[in-house]
C-alpha cells in the first residue's frame, strides 16, 4: 500500500510487535490486500457514539472502535462524556490509572495532556474522562465546555486523528453536551423494537442539531433468531431508520469475557465474529463508507460461527 | 327528506307461496328428479357438515360444508348427479347470505367457478365474493349450475389420490406463516410507532390547526359549538398518519345550500334485486325525494 497515514504523534517507538503484524495480515486478507484504510476528511474527526436507549453497546463500541483505530495507526482519543457514571475506563482496562480528568483541566489544576491516559499496549490510544464520579461538580459540564475540550485537543501539538465521544444514555442534558462538539454520529442500536424507536428519535434530534452524517451499527444480532423470523434483520433495521449502515455486529459471548478482562475484544487473536465485525466497521468509519445489508441464503455450515458472514455485503 | 321504497311484485303465479322471492328458485335443480335420494343424502351431508363445523374454522364453515358436500358427492358418486339436490339445499342458506351486502361468507359459487384449479376455499377474499354475489342477484342461474357440473366433472376425473389431497386441503388448510412471524409483527408495530412519533405535533400547533380549520369552515357552514371540536392524530395502515378534525355542524349557510327544488319528485337509487326474467317476480328498491315542509 503506497499511502501511509501521516504520523501525527511523534513516534519514538520500536517497530510494531509481531502481534500487530499478524493482525494486520488478518485485516489485509479481509480488505482486499490493503493494510490500512484511507483516511477521509480533515483530521481530527469528531465522532459521537450515541444510541438513546441504554445498554445497546455504546461504550463497548466506542472502546473497540478506538482500539481498532489505534491499531491501524490512527491516533484516537476516546472521551467518556458520561460525567456521572463512568464505564469506558473499565472496558479499556484503565480504571486504576485515571487520576486527572477534564474537570481538573478546566479548574486549572493540570494540563490537558496530563489528563489523557495512554493505553499500555496501544500507543495511539488515549482516554479522557470528563469528571470523577464523586467530585463535587458533575453538572458543571455543558456543551460549551466539551466543545472547548475538543478544540483544545485539536490545537494540541499532536492532534489525534479521531476523537470518539461516548454519549450517555437518554436524551437529556448529558446527551446535549456530548453531541455539541461532534460533526458525525454513529448510532448504535439493537434490532428490537424499543431500541429502534429510541434510535429514530435520537436520529431526529441529531439532525435538528446539525449533525447530518449519521450511520448505524446494528449490535447484538442473533443470526439464528433472524433466520427463524423472530428477530428483525439488519436489512429491516436499515429500512426502518433509513440511514446508512456502518456495521452489523453479532451477539458474541466474547464481549462479556473481554469486558471482564479489561481488554477490548478487537485485540483478540484469532479474532472473534464480533471483533471482526467491529474491525470492519472501523474501516468503514475511516473511509466514510457504508455497507449494504444483504440477506443471503446460508448454506449449512459445520460450525455455527461461520453462519453470520452471510449478513455482510460489500 | 327521502324515503325508501321496497317492492316485491309477483308477476307470475307458478312460484309456490312461501318461497322467498329474493332467491330465484330456478337455481334449484328440479326436485322430482331427486326426491327419492333427498332424505337419505341430506342426512349424510348434514352430518359431515356438522363435523366440519365442529372443527371451528369460523365463518368458512358453510362454504367448507358446501364444498365438502360437493367434493364428497363427487367422490362417492362418480358422475351421478343424484346427490346434487342435498348439496343444493344445504347450499341455499349460504347463498342467501351471500346475496346480502358484503357477504363475508366465502360462498359456494366462488368455489364452484374454479374449474380447473384446486379448490382453494381458504384463500377467498371478500371483494371477490361480493362481486360474485352481485352477479348472482342479477343474472340467470343456469351458468352456475353449469359450473357446478363442470366442477364435479373435474373432481370426478381427478382420480382418487387427487381427490384425497383435495379433501385434505379443504379440511386442513395450510397456515400462512409469513405475515404473522415475530419479526414481521415487530416491523408492523415499529412502522406505526415511527410514523406517529415522527408526525407528533405540539399542543400549540394543534390549537392553531383547530382555529384555522374552524375559520375556514365557518365560511360555508354554521358550527354547532366551538368547544366540541376535536382533533385526533392516528395512524392508519394504508394512509400512514391521519389527522382528523371533527367539527359538529348545525346547518349550511344559506348562500351555499343545495337547492331542494330540483329534487322534487325525483327517483334515485333504483336497485333491481330481481328483474323477474326467470322467476316471474320483480324485486326493486328505490328512493324518492319528498321535500321537507319545514323549509
Amino acid at each position: 500500500m503506497a499511502f501511509a497515514p501521516p504520523r501525527l504523534l511523534p513516534l519514538p517507538l520500536p517497530p510494531p510487535p509481531a502481534a500487530a503484524a499478524s493482525t494486520r495480515a488478518v485485516s489485509a486478507r479481509h480488505h482486499g490486500g490493503r493494510t490500512a484504510p484511507e483516511l477521509s476528511g480533515p483530521t481530527p474527526r469528531v465522532v459521537v457514539i450515541t444510541s438513546g436507549k441504554g445498554g445497546v453497546g455504546k461504550t463497548t463500541t466506542t472502546a473497540n472502535l478506538a482500539a481498532s483505530l489505534a491499531r491501524l495507526g490512527l491516533p484516537a482519543v476516546a472521551v467518556d462524556a458520561d460525567a456521572g457514571l463512568r464505564n469506558l475506563d473499565l472496558l479499556l482496562g484503565l480504571e486504576n490509572r485515571v487520576h486527572l480528568t477534564a474537570a481538573d483541566v478546566l479548574a486549572g489544576d493540570c494540563r490537558l495532556d496530563q489528563a489523557l491516559v495512554r493505553h499500555r499496549a496501544l500507543q495511539d490510544l488515549h482516554l479522557l474522562c470528563l469528571s470523577k464520579p464523586r467530585s463535587k461538580m458533575p453538572l458543571a459540564f455543558g456543551s460549551k465546555t466539551l466543545t472547548w475540550v475538543a478544540d483544545a485537543l485539536r490545537r494540541s501539538p499532536n492532534p489525534p486523528a479521531f476523537i470518539l465521544i461516548d454519549c450517555p444514555a437518554g436524551v437529556d442534558a448529558g446527551f446535549v453536551t456530548a453531541i455539541a462538539p461532534a460533526e458525525e454520529a454513529v448510532l448504535v442500536t439493537t434490532p428490537d423494537i424499543t431500541a429502534l424507536r429510541d434510535a429514530d428519535r435520537v436520529a431526529g434530534l441529531l439532525e435538528c442539531d446539525g449533525i447530518k452524517d449519521i450511520k448505524i451499527i446494528v449490535n447484538r444480532v442473533r443470526p439464528d433468531l433472524v433466520k427463524g423470523e423472530d428477530m428483525m434483520s439488519a436489512l429491516d433495521v436499515q429500512e426502518m431508520l433509513g440511514l446508512p449502515l456502518l456495521g452489523v455486529v453479532p451477539e458474541d459471548a466474547e464481549v462479556i469475557r473481554s469486558t471482564n478482562r479489561g481488554v477490548p475484544l478487537v485485540l483478540n487473536d484469532p479474532p472473534t465474529p464480533a471483533g471482526l465485525a467491529l474491525e470492519q466497521a472501523t474501516w468503514r468509519l475511516v473511509e466514510r463508507d457504508a455497507m449494504t445489508a444483504v440477506m443471503v441464503e446460508e448454506q449449512e455450515r459445520p460450525k455455527k460461527k461461520g453462519g453470520f458472514f452471510s449478513f455482510f455485503g460489500r | 327528506m327521502t324515503s325508501r321504497f321496497h317492492s316485491q311484485i309477483p308477476l307470475g303465479s307458478h312460484v309456490p307461496p312461501g318461497t322467498n322471492t329474493a332467491v330465484p328458485t330456478s337455481f334449484q335443480i328440479p326436485t322430482e328428479f331427486f326426491s327419492p335420494v333427498h332424505q337419505r343424502a341430506t342426512a349424510n351431508t348434514e352430518d359431515k357438515a356438522r363435523k366440519i363445523r365442529g372443527k371451528g374454522t369460523g365463518e368458512q364453515n358453510p362454504s367448507t360444508a358446501a364444498s365438502m358436500a360437493m367434493s364428497i358427492s363427487g367422490g362417492c358418486v362418480g358422475g351421478d348427479c343424484t346427490v346434487l339436490a342435498p348439496s343444493a339445499s344445504s347450499l341455499r342458506p349460504p347463498l342467501r347470505r351471500a346475496a346480502g351486502p358484503k357477504g363475508h361468507s366465502c360462498t359456494f359459487p366462488h368455489g364452484a367457478s374454479i374449474n380447473n384449479n384446486r379448490l382453494c376455499v381458504e384463500h377467498q377474499r371478500c371483494s371477490r365474493s361480493s362481486t360474485q354475489t352481485y352477479a348472482l342477484s342479477r343474472k340467470d342461474f343456469s351458468p352456475i349450475t353449469q359450473d357446478v357440473e363442470g366442477f364435479l366433472h373435474n373432481v370426478v376425473n381427478m382420480g382418487f389420490l387427487d381427490r384425497l389431497k383435495l379433501a385434505w386441503k379443504i379440511m386442513f388448510p395450510a397456515p400462512t406463516i409469513k405475515d404473522t412471524s415475530n419479526a414481521n409483527i415487530a416491523k408492523q408495530r415499529l412502522k406505526m410507532i415511527l410514523f406517529s412519533d415522527r408526525c407528533e405535533v405540539s399542543d400549540e400547533a394543534k390549537k392553531k390547526i383547530v382555529e384555522h380549520v374552524i375559520e375556514a369552515l365557518s365560511e360555508f357552514v354554521e358550527i354547532e359549538s366551538r368547544d366540541n371540536v376535536q382533533v385526533d392524530i392516528s395512524t392508519d395502515a394504508g394512509l400512514g398518519t391521519v389527522y382528523s378534525v371533527t367539527v359538529p355542524v348545525r346547518c349550511v349557510k344559506p348562500e351555499y345550500q343545495e337547492s331542494e327544488e330540483q329534487y322534487r319528485g325525483k327517483i334515485v337509487g333504483v336497485d333491481f334485486k330481481d328483474t323477474g326474467e326467470s322467476s316471474g317476480n320483480v324485486d326493486v328498491t328505490f328512493d324518492f325525494f319528498v321535500p321537507n315542509e319545514n323549509y
